[in-house]
């Protein structure tokens, strides 16, 4: 992670990149117990509107932690997150995620809590998901 | 334009739906989650090696708990309302429409995680699916000493 002083509103300081597709979204589905025909079978995709299967919002809420854990890469914790789901993974398609400070603030509990915003998007230039998350790092001295 | 929400349906907005107990979470249990997420990444050592804290998004209640559980995902879209022992609305199909969630203290190793379910509320949009219903939820998780783990909201999208 970047030393605390050196980060500013506006710095993009996490990205992560996946290919998506059934490989991604079946390994996901046998730890979560989270086997829906959407997520893994071409037609069932379709019947909802889709091309095919579509991959899990709970993935890609992973996938969010995963980026802001190696960017804080043990230094600070993750506090809150939240986002919105705009556009279906779509599966074959490249994902990129994004965290971009927004607000720094020190607390008086010795920690400073930096606020990130969050967006991926596929490689058909779609914004999948967006949002925000609060990490605390601890404060300098 | 018809409503899909019930009178039903509104009277069961802030009561507990659910709740469920996990089993103590394993070192096993973290390591298959990390490595299943991180793919095609290798995990980080502290899932791996000798995990002492869960991930922050970890499921302590997939596959398995010690009383039967609500299986909302072979459920179908109206599983709610099946829940609440209540009408379902005329809907089929359902995607994930936003969530959220605070963190309080880690899940570790040994831990048995309790969860709390809840309807928040239920709103109406049209898209372009046709019309659509807003449900948001609420879902407390506490550890065995009765910490917040983390409290998770969500939106669910259904049509």
């Amino acid at each position: 992670m970047a030393n605390l002083a050196d980060l500013a509103v506006g710095q993009e300081v996490a990205v992560l990149v996946r290919e998506t597709g059934v490989a991604n979204w079946n390994r996901y589905a046998a730890v979560n117990d989270e086997f829906v025909p959407i997520h893994m079978d071409e037609a069932a995709g379709r019947t909802a509107g889709f091309t095919g299967p579509i991959g899990m919002g709970n993935l890609q809420w992973a996938y969010y932690h995963n980026m802001l854990r190696g960017w804080l890469n043990g230094a600070g914790r993750i506090e809150q997150m939240n986002l919105k789901f705009s556009n279906p993974n779509l599966s074959n398609t490249v994902v990129t995620l994004k965290a971009t400070v927004s607000a720094i603030e020190s607390g008086a509990d010795g920690q400073t809590r930096v606020t990130v915003a969050l967006t991926a998007d596929d490689d058909q230039a779609r914004r999948l998901s967006s949002g925000d998350a609060v990490v605390s790092i601890p404060s300098a001295g | 334009m018809t409503t899909l929400i019930s009178e039903d349906m509104k009277g069961i907005i802030g009561k507990e739906l659910v709740s469920k107990r996990s089993y103590p979470i394993t070192q096993s249990d973290i390591r298959k989650w990390a490595i299943a997420v991180y793919f095609p990444d290798q995990p980080p050592a502290e899932f791996l090696d000798d995990p002492q804290v869960a991930p922050e998004e970890f499921n302590p209640f997939a596959w398995a708990t010690p009383t039967p559980a609500v299986r909302f995902s072979e459920m179908g879209a109206t599983a709610l309302e099946d829940v609440a022992g209540i009408p379902a609305p005329p809907v089929k199909f359902q995607l994930n429409g936003g969530v959220g969630c605070t963190y309080g203290v880690r899940m570790r190793p040994g831990d048995v995680i309790t969860s709390s379910l809840s309807i928040v509320n239920y709103f109406e949009k049209s898209g372009k699916l046709g019309q659509m219903l807003f449900t948001d939820r609420a879902d407390v998780w506490t550890n065995q000493n009765g910490e917040v783990v983390r409290t998770n909201t969500s939106t669910l999208i259904r049509y």
